[in-house]
């Protein structure tokens, strides 16, 4: 078995689920983003991206914080550090596994 | 899952494209050049005057369409984050053409208001490079490109120009930038009915 081929085992369980992968990518790729932005793009439903949000912020991949734009309540969220990096060492076990040597001489 | 890097920039592009989608920052903006095509209505001024002028349009300009300008800030808190959501775009690369377009948007207005005082056909013929420049940079609207080249080309070479010309055309690409602004305002709040309270 090859090394990337055993990486797979060690793949970060609270990434790996697909909603979670979903919103730690558009954290990844924005600075920051609200509850409603979220849900649109991931297309989740409230309670669900609650839940998930709740067990990123537990492992502290994600800081959710409650303020205002105007008048206008917003709950922002954003990738910590943690997550940043995690999400960064999760990409490339995938990369690795999935764009292995016998691929990459094609 | 091969593609999360394709994942990524998609996200990262459809966030950049959001920013845009309510046609706010476009509204804005032709608000700012019809005040600068006002300003080459108004006859020739002392220097002091023209740049006293020149100076407050650069802030009502600031004020009104830039990225992160408070009056734009405060139309999205009002329209676009109670429908759609928020998403901060501050990405280096964006930062960096931020910067490139402001020195063009002033050479636009200050050969403007140059234009105004001296009518000189060479005069015009900057206006018009730093106008194409700004806008390529700002927009990408190719398609105003010819039509603009050839406005700007019979106003320098035109003996009786002066600075109502350039006024002209400023104020001709604010209903320009007003309608595409509009329809994309409209298409969005289409698109995004107002939340339920």
């Amino acid at each position: 078995m090859s090394t990337s081929l055993q990486e797979l085992a060690s793949l970060d369980r609270v990434i790996h689920e697909p909603a979670r992968l979903m919103i730690v990518t558009v954290l990844y790729a924005v600075s920051e983003a609200d509850f409603i932005y979220l849900q649109n793009e991931c297309g989740l439903t409230q309670g669900n991206l609650s839940s998930h949000l709740a067990r990123l912020e537990e492992e502290r991949y994600v800081l959710v914080q409650k303020t205002f734009k105007g008048k206008y309540p917003l709950t922002i969220c954003s990738l910590t550090t943690k997550g940043r990096k995690s999400f960064e060492e999760y990409a490339r076990i995938m990369r690795a596994a999935t764009q292995g040597p016998a691929r990459g001489k094609s | 899952v091969a593609d999360i890097d394709f994942a990524v920039v998609d996200a990262e592009s459809r966030a950049r494209n959001y920013w845009f989608s309510d046609g706010l920052d476009l509204l804005l903006l032709s608000v700012f050049i019809a005040l600068a095509g006002c300003f080459g209505l108004i006859r020739p001024l002392p220097l002091w005057k023209s740049l006293a002028i020149l100076g407050l349009i650069s802030v009502a300009g600031y004020l009104l369409a830039a990225k992160r300008s408070p009056m734009l800030g405060w139309l999205k808190s009002r329209i676009t984050y109670p429908r759609s959501g928020y998403a901060s775009i501050e990405l280096p690369k964006l930062k960096r053409e931020d910067w490139r377009r402001y020195p063009e948007a002033f050479v636009v207005f200050f050969s403007a208001a140059v234009f105004d005082m001296n009518p000189a056909p060479w005069i015009g013929l900057i206006a018009l490079a730093a106008g194409l420049g700004f806008l390529w940079g700002r927009f990408g609207f190719s398609f105003l490109i010819p039509g603009i080249a050839m406005s700007g080309v019979l106003v320098a070479a035109s003996s009786r120009a002066h600075g109502s010309s350039m006024a002209w055309l400023f104020i001709a690409l604010a209903i320009l930038y007003f309608i595409k602004g509009t329809r994309q305002l409209l298409r969005y709040l289409r698109q995004h009915p107002a939340p339920q309270a």
